[in-house]
């Protein structure tokens, strides 16, 4: 794969493939199984870093993966190739769909019913991760996993109550350190 | 106006760089800052504009671009723009190389473990405030339109985007049938 290989694939990712959900297996079947740049394991350990450092997951697997392979100057004109299409499609969206018509807001109702299963989907998904370890297949103490649950739904309830997410994730990060190291 | 697009440009900055997975992870901070504080916003122009954001390829960020559009214009896109991607940019370039270097670590294993009660946090809070939303108007209409879409994407008759399509329609009947009584 050569650089100019890596931004025409951003660029055709970001205009065609809709969500980090069908984004992320393009990656993974061109860069691993197409051009073999890497390897399975590389992919899943450079996948897992962006999920769990802070900003948007696929933005940040973005750059990674452009600044692994061919430099940060690559890594970031791949960024820019991946969202710039999108964004102006969007404007364009807003520009000609007039989304204050009644009817119009209908439709989006039906839109938003379906975020939300995607998002309650996305919710579940996460829950088992709670109950890991830092080691394959050990699952975490009774304890440990209330824990988890009881900062989980605290982070919610503070975020909820509008309370910045910049506190929170601070705050929460912190208890989340405390609760795994000195309890 | 110049002031406008620097506020604009570090809520986008800061936001971005605490959203945890994506814009649902951002979708309370961007609520506080642009609904509650500033006051530019509705709660429903901010849905609105993650929805637009799923409509449209590539990230869902891209509903950042769209408050920036409604904040102030062609030049409040792209100062969204920029502040939404600059800092997984720069976050990620300083990051990435400590975190290779070190990922073998017991102990950095064992934060990522500890950190994942505050994604499920922002993520559950972002689904209750949807949630709450969606019950004003017909919550009973909600209801079926959520059942029916849930049982067809547990069942996986459809992928989102089309199930998308069916519920939009759907809704619209709906809508269409409670206008004419």
């Amino acid at each position: 794969m050569t650089p100019r290989t890596w931004l025409l694939f951003n660029a055709k990712v970001g205009s065609l493939t809709f969500g980090m959900g069908a984004i992320t297996p393009m990656y993974e079947r061109v860069l691993v199984r197409e051009h073999k740049a890497l390897t399975p394991r590389e992919f899943q350990e450079i996948l897992t870093v962006c999920q769990v450092l802070p900003g948007p997951t696929l933005v940040s697997l973005a750059m990674y993966l452009g600044q692994r392979l061919f430099g940060s100057a690559v890594g970031l004109l791949g960024v820019f190739c991946l969202c710039c299409p999108g964004a102006v499609w969007a404007l364009l969206f807003v520009r000609f769909v007039p989304l204050d018509r009644p009817d119009v807001r209908a439709v989006f109702w039906g839109f938003a019913i379906v975020s939300l299963i995607l998002l309650v989907d996305m919710v579940i998904r996460l829950l088992p991760g709670l109950g890991a370890t830092h080691a394959a297949g050990e699952t975490a103490t009774l304890g440990r996993l209330a824990r988890r649950v009881a900062i989980a739904i605290g982070v919610g309830v503070a975020v909820l109550l509008h309370a910045s997410m910049m506190s929170v994730a601070l705050v929460g990060a912190t208890v989340c350190l405390v609760a795994e190291f000195a309890l | 106006m110049v002031m406008t697009l620097v506020r604009l440009l570090w809520s986008c900055f800061w936001i971005s760089l605490l959203s945890f997975g994506g814009i649902y992870g951002a979708f309370p901070e961007l609520q506080r800052v642009f609904v509650t504080q500033y006051g530019v916003l509705t709660t429903e122009q901010l849905i609105d504009g993650i929805l637009v954001a799923q409509m449209v390829p590539g990230p869902g960020m891209v509903a950042c671009t769209l408050v920036g559009q409604r904040v102030g214009g062609l030049p409040g896109a792209l100062t969204a723009f920029v502040g939404t991607y600059a800092a997984p940019v720069l976050f990620i370039s300083g990051v990435a190389g400590l975190f290779d270097r070190y990922r073998s670590l017991v102990w950095v294993r064992r934060a990522e473990v500890a950190l994942r009660p505050l994604v499920v946090g922002f993520m559950g809070a972002s689904t209750v405030t949807i949630l709450l939303q969606q019950m004003h108007g017909h919550p009973w209409a909600t209801v079926v339109v959520a059942a029916g879409a849930s049982w067809l994407y547990a069942r996986r008759v459809l992928s989102p985007l089309p199930l998308m399509a069916v519920a939009g329609v759907t809704c619209w009947v709906i809508f269409a049938t409670l206008s004419s009584h």
